[in-house]
């Protein structure tokens, strides 16, 4: 028997097959089988539960169904565990905010220098120019002394610009620096009116024995009118910088 | 002090809870040397599986025992059976969650976290997340659909109930359910709700739809026929063989926990 059944080899592999094949099919049909008093179709069960849905969702929505009413029906069904959250969250969170403000409090850095550096910049460009500024005083101050016999000239003369008064302000500025240093002398003349005379260069350099006198100042625009009126000032002795020309005003 | 002396006086001493603090890692790190875990070391590592599984059990991903051993219990892998163990217990008793192991192959164990307690009265006083409240809809109407079938849905089927449903529409997500044929392939299959198996042969390939190892667990059959029945209008009584499977099921769990 056995050596019929190894001589047709192929024969009993297609039987094997066949009855692999026809049990597969079996077991199909069985599982299609239905003993229920109901039936239970595919088409029923759907539109069951459309029109289910349809009764319960509110006249507006009627386009789209509101499956949502399901929710605590299907809720029922599970024996799900709640999602475990905690209540204050993750630790690192702490750190990443201290990393950023790190961060911005560097770049606020970096920024600050960076800003600073062309201030620094110009300040010394302005102490330049006050420097040369007053320099340049000294040397006109120097001059109309000497113009004027060697007689002290007198103080609103020499500061007072008729054509600006923030240039008047400037020149009192830059005065009140000779002042200061003792290069410069101020007194009252016979009419009580303030005058200045350049010290001599000798004197300067004992000016610890020199007296220091200083004079407060206030000055306004309707002062600088009197005074130009009373002074009767048309020019300006100290020469404007080339800067001061947008301060020009008209009378 | 000899070691066995040492060992005898741990044992006893850390029966009751300790404030000694460093009496105690001195002593438990010493006691792990010698290959025994001292009572307070047991319990922190117990403690530490009970939050990973907690924490993980968000996603419902299965949770393996592999990345419990790597992740937790490190060097003392080898009690991991006694850990897990003592986890469970803690978890059915104090946190009333079932721990329930399931093995794909043999030897590469997953686990899953079910809740223990029936949710028949106070269901209703639950608030979901939004996205798990649709996911939940979902799940039910495919797995009535399915358990309505005996327990298998092809897949072709299930896509015509869905669609005349209004819920599948090609290239279009829904409103409510999201992208509802990647929910069912891939995340309800990854969270073991679903299976979703390929027909063996046939060409060309054809899937079918059945019940996941997950929803065996927390699913509970005799709810779904109860909604089943409502939207028709009957009694679940009238379904003979799905009542009897009902009942059949019930009477297994029952047993199982005997």
């Amino acid at each position: 028997m056995i050596n019929i059944s190894v001589q047709n080899p192929e024969d009993a592999l297609i039987d094997a097959k066949v009855v692999n094949a026809s049990s597969t099919v079996l077991k199909r049909s069985a599982q299609a089988l239905d003993t229920n008093l109901l039936s239970f179709t595919r088409e029923e069960y759907y539109k069951n539960t459309l029109s289910d849905l349809q009764e319960e969702s509110s006249v507006v929505r009627q386009g789209k169904l509101n499956f949502q009413k399901l929710a605590s029906k299907a809720a029922e069904c599970f024996s799900r565990t709640p999602p475990a959250s905690y209540v204050l969250g993750a630790f690192q969170v702490g750190e990443v905010a201290c990393a950023k403000k790190k961060e911005q409090k560097q770049r606020a850095k970096q920024e600050i220098e960076r800003k600073s550096q062309p201030e620094n910049v110009t300040c010394n460009k302005e102490e330049d120019d006050i420097e040369d500024s007053v320099h340049y005083i000294m040397n006109v101050l120097t001059a109309a002394y000497r113009q004027n016999k060697n007689k002290p000239i007198c103080f609103f003369k020499l500061v007072i610009n008729p054509d600006s008064f923030g240039a008047t302000v400037e020149n009192i500025f830059h005065v009140s620096f000779l002042v200061r240093d003792g290069y410069v002398n101020l007194s009252w003349d016979e009419n009580r009116f303030p005058v200045i005379a350049p010290v001599p260069r000798n004197a300067i350099e004992t000016k610890y024995e020199q007296q220091k006198r200083q004079m407060i100042l206030g000055i306004d625009m309707k002062k600088w009118e009197e005074l130009k009126k009373a002074f009767e000032i048309r020019e300006a002795m100290i020469k404007p910088r080339s800067i001061d020309a947008t301060q020009e005003s008209s009378n | 002090m000899n070691m066995f002396g040492m060992h005898m006086r741990s044992k006893t001493f850390f029966w009751r809870a300790s404030t000694i603090e460093e009496g105690n890692e001195i002593m438990a790190s010493k006691s792990a040397q010698e290959g025994h875990l001292s009572s307070q070391e047991e319990e922190n590592l117990i403690n530490d599986t009970v939050r990973y599984i907690l924490s993980h059990d968000n996603t419902k991903y299965a949770i393996k025992r592999q990345d419990i051993v790597k992740d937790v219990l490190k060097t003392y892998g080898g009690s991991s059976k006694y850990i897990i163990d003592g986890a469970t217990r803690v978890l059915k008793e104090i946190f009333g969650m079932k721990l329930v192991a399931v093995e794909q192959n043999s030897n590469v164990k997953h686990y899953m976290l079910i809740n223990n307690e029936k949710f028949s009265t106070d269901a209703r006083y639950m608030k979901w997340p939004k996205e798990v409240e649709s996911q939940q809809v979902l799940l039910m109407l495919t797995l009535s659909l399915i358990f309505m079938k005996g327990g298998v849905e092809s897949e072709e089927d299930m896509l015509s109930f869905l669609s005349n449903l209004g819920i599948m529409s090609k290239n279009r997500s829904h409103e409510y359910f999201g992208d509802v044929w990647k929910l069912l392939t891939g995340e309800f299959v990854r969270q073991m709700y679903l299976e979703h198996v390929r027909i063996p042969e046939l060409d060309p390939p054809k899937f079918e739809f059945r019940w996941g190892r997950r929803a065996e667990e927390e699913v509970s059959r005799r709810s779904l026929l109860e909604f089943v029945s409502l939207v028709y209008g009957t009694d679940p009584k009238n379904w003979t063989t799905q009542y009897q499977e009902v009942l059949q099921t019930e009477k297994n769990k029952r047993e199982k926990e005997m």
